[in-house]
């Protein structure tokens, strides 16, 4: 077939219509560090390259507060991501949302009513950096650091000031009981943000940090030999984080394709190559994309996420009790 | 009637309206923070707050750690400072020149670059420290008191060493000629004529390097994870999202006003009865020094200033460093940071720049108007509107942030969480050097040339517009630059008011630090640094504008 030159323009002009009358915004609320909103910038890119997508940045709390604020005349269009505990606490502003492929996440990584969905879970690991060990026992697990010898040795994070800590803190009360947590308290150097307290570890500030998985493995990927993985032998815990669509979103359209793309297989896939988030997908295999054990290899102690965030204010009490009686 | 008239409009009139403004912004979000402080749950007066605080052993151990911060820097940087002022203002040795741009490295250069590079260079995985580790030398730990002390010296010795420079350049020789003409030793003469003449200028700076230590929140949270400080422990409590109860945070900003204020009165008095009236005189002439010490002064001046400008170094370096995640891999070059940052993630850059010029229009046009009243007009509403408008110096930038926020988060006028109150913030901030740039050539003009103008029929008001502005546009431009500047880099209170969406470079320096991303902290700083930097250099050479002459 020969096509003349007024078709060939007539064609182009026509795809390059289509394209404008498709081209979508869509505005990402979003608490992810820079490379890892690049990465899912450039795998939406490829998947709907019609759709654009703006980038609004802040913590978790920051964020959820903004959507608060504008709940009358919304500016952001999703929210990705947050903790289940925090999402559970903005659930009025949320647009529920069933997307098509939701089967291929598990029923516990999913929220109530379809209001959100995981796209992402931490594991809580011991980070061990083997040069700053001097002497101590590899750690193999939590109770290991009840321990006196480990007194002032590690770090963990102030539950108050971080999701993933406040997790893992209310993961040892549910399974040491609170002798247990006290014991642990006893011993650490509690540290103001998550940041710290694996920063830290990378830098030798501490011989280990109890933190999230993704962190650690961030230092074992960029060379750095001593920095070690421990997953405890009692059981880690999970701290799945998810999106939503923010109630009222003026691109809905938009916001339930990026949706789309933002839990699929090539986005989790990518995203646990790029920057180690671990997919909630089940069919994503962990072990054969990266160094990190697939998730069933792990020994998991199983917590109630809404459980988790109902007790917040008596676990916040309690750990600050079990601190400060250990000065 | 007319006289009445006269007199109100329009200069009477403007001097309430700015009164009003100023009560609104800076001393209504006060009273909020201190009405906060001494208020329960239940709005009753109450000073639970505070018996909270004195229970809470964290608490006392973090004002008594405050209080010793600021005292050791203070006294090294006197120690550092005075020293430098007196070899520069009374010899001649090599390379001597270099010491001009020491105003400019350490003061325009943000605190979170400072603290940053630092960590770059003696944090535990740091260059030096690595370095000198290979040979089996293991350096003390730089979180905690020693990067606090070394850190914020090498940050706050240049407020000393400008004063008391320009104390010595005012200072008249022929004093210690006298002296050594009535046969006193020469040691005798400097300790007896010079130090009292110095000390004002040492006690005037040391203060406000007291003052920015309590308040400083940048370095101290940055390098100070182990130590507990007030400006950091204020700061958490306010962040704290569920158990930040706005007692809390209101007593310990409370706690941090009252040392400075304390501080402040001590200075009053004891400054002010020490103070000689002297004739300006000739300086003596800077002596040139041979050899042995010319290489000891080269030496030391060398090495003080080498130490003020490394960061700057070492963030343009760490900036084009390839990097793997949080791993830097030194000696290796890559371009792919700052691409980064300016291609997936500018946002931070426009808003600094919003902001800051936002900020800086609104701060210099009241600037200008106040400092013209208070020094043009006087009376006894400019002068309230004078001891108001330097109010938010003893406010350290996180306390001014939570009294903002608590102000403005409720009622007909809601702020926080917009940026208008990043604005606000900045504006309020800064004003006080605003005004204080703004009124150095005022003092100069004489009241006869706008006298002139309106005996030749011209309004107040116009004569204002056509004859003063024009002689102030030097220290209007300087005002305007120095805001500009030191806004773009300002953390301690953005880091309070600012919300998702409106982050500013520095929130992205400080939060690529916390995520452990140096090279991308760095590349912001790199690109922070240029932005300072131009303006700088333009109003130097285009308009010969000396930006440190009255500081």
């Amino acid at each position: 077939m020969k096509l003349k030159l007024p078709q060939i323009t007539a064609g182009v002009l026509f795809s390059v219509a289509a394209c404008l009358a498709q081209a979508q915004t869509v505005v990402l609320y979003s608490s992810n560090n820079t490379e890892t909103i690049e990465a899912a910038i450039n795998v939406t890119k490829k998947k709907v390259p019609s759709l654009n997508v703006q980038q609004v940045t802040g913590g978790t709390g920051a964020l959820m507060k903004r959507i608060q604020a504008e709940a009358q005349n919304p500016r952001g269009d999703i929210l990705w991501s947050g903790g289940f505990g925090t999402l559970g606490a903005y659930k009025e502003y949320m647009e529920p949302y069933r997307p098509a492929d939701l089967a291929a996440i598990p029923e516990e990584f999913r929220g109530p009513d379809d209001l959100w969905v995981g796209t992402n879970v931490h594991l809580m690991v011991i980070m061990v950096n083997e040069r700053q060990l001097k002497g101590l026992p590899m750690p193999k697990t939590w109770s290991d650091f009840m321990k006196p010898e480990w007194k002032g040795k590690f770090a963990i994070t102030d539950p108050s000031k971080s999701a993933t800590a406040y997790l893992l803190v209310y993961g040892l009360l549910k399974q040491f009981g609170r002798e247990g947590l006290e014991k642990i308290a006893a011993n650490a150097v509690v540290t103001s943000s998550s940041g710290t307290t694996y920063k830290g570890t990378a830098m030798g500030e501490y011989a280990v940090g109890l933190t999230i998985e993704y962190a650690a493995q961030e230092y074992v990927a960029g060379g750095q030999k001593e920095i070690k993985l421990v997953y405890p032998s009692e059981g880690s815990y999970l701290a799945p984080e998810g999106m939503f669509i923010i109630k009222g979103a003026k691109n809905a359209q938009a916001a339930r394709a990026f949706y789309d793309v933002l839990m699929s297989k090539e986005m989790q896939q990518e995203l646990l190559v790029k920057a180690f988030r671990r997919p909630t997908r089940t069919d994503i295999q962990v072990s054969r994309l990266t160094s990190l054990p697939d998730i069933n290899s792990v020994k998991i102690f199983p917590l109630d996420q809404a459980a988790a965030s109902e007790e917040y204010e008596q676990l916040v009490a309690l750990w600050n009790l079990a601190v400060s009686k250990a000065k | 009637m007319n006289l009445i008239k006269l007199r109100w409009w329009p200069w009477g009139v403007l001097t309430v309206i700015a009164l009003v403004i100023l009560a609104f912004f800076v001393l209504y979000p006060l009273g909020v923070l201190f009405s906060n402080s001494v208020r329960d749950e239940s709005g009753a007066l109450s000073l639970a707050g505070f018996a909270l605080l004195l229970d809470n052993s964290m608490f006392v151990e973090a004002v008594g750690n405050t209080l010793i911060l600021g005292v050791t820097v203070t006294a090294l940087s006197v120690a550092i400072g005075v020293p430098l002022a007196y070899m520069v203002a009374r010899y001649e040795f090599p390379l001597k020149n270099l010491v001009a741009i020491l105003p400019v490295v350490t003061i325009v250069i943000p605190e979170v670059i400072v603290g940053q590079s630092w960590l770059l260079i003696l944090g535990n995985n740091g260059l030096v420290t690595n370095f000198l580790e290979t040979l089996g030398v293991e350096l003390p730990s730089f979180y905690g008191w020693n990067g606090l002390v070394f850190s914020m010296t090498l940050v706050y010795y240049t407020y000393i060493y400008l004063g008391v420079l320009a104390a010595l350049r005012g200072f008249d020789g022929q004093l210690e000629e006298a002296g050594l003409s009535l046969g006193t030793p020469p040691l005798m003469t400097k300790l007896r004529v010079l130090v009292p003449l110095m000390l004002p200028a040492v006690a005037v700076n040391a203060l406000v390097v007291f003052s920015l230590v309590v308040g400083n929140f940048v370095l101290a949270t940055l390098l100070g994870s182990r130590v507990p400080l007030l400006s950091v422990m204020t700061y958490n409590e306010f962040i704290n999202e569920m158990g930040g109860s706005p007692l809390l945070q209101s007593a310990m900003s409370v706690v941090s006003i009252v040392i400075v204020g304390i501080v402040l009165f001590v200075q009053k008095k004891v400054v002010e009865r020490k103070l000689y009236t002297m004739t300006p005189g000739r300086a003596p002439q800077a002596e040139r020094v041979r050899s042995g010490a010319a290489v000891l002064f080269t030496g030391c001046v060398g090495f003080i200033i080498f130490l003020s400008i490394l960061p700057l170094v070492v963030v343009f370096i760490a900036a084009f460093t390839e990097t793997s995640g949080p791993v830097m891999r030194w000696g290796t070059w890559s371009f792919t940071n700052i691409l980064r940052i300016v291609r997936s993630a500018p946002e931070p850059i426009f808003n600094s720049l919003t902001f800051a010029s936002m900020a800086t229009l609104a701060g210099v046009v009241f600037a200008v108007l106040a400092s013209y009243l208070i020094i043009k007009k006087r009376s006894l509403l400019t002068q309230s509107l004078d001891y108001i408008v330097v109010m938010p110096l003893t406010i350290s930038g996180t306390v001014m942030g939570i009294a903002l926020v608590q102000t403005f988060n409720t009622g007909w006028l809601v702020l926080a969480g917009t940026s208008a109150i990043m604005v606000l913030c900045y504006a309020v901030r800064r004003l006080p050097f605003a005004v204080r740039n703004a009124s150095s050539t005022l003092f100069n003009i004489p009241d006869s040339i706008e006298e002139a103008s309106i005996s030749l029929g011209v309004s107040p008001l116009m004569s204002f517009f056509k004859v003063v502005l024009p002689v102030m546009k030097a220290s209007i431009v300087s005002a305007a630059i120095l805001m500009w500047v030191t806004t773009i880099a300002e953390l301690a209170a953005t880091v309070v008011v600012y919300t998702g969406g409106l982050e500013t470079m520095p929130i992205a320096i400080f939060r690529q630090i916390d995520g452990g991303r140096l090279g991308l902290a760095s590349a912001y700083g790199a690109v922070m640094i240029t932005v300072i930097l131009v303006p700088i250099l333009v109003s130097i050479k285009l308009f010969r504008i000396n930006l440190f002459s009255n500081r």
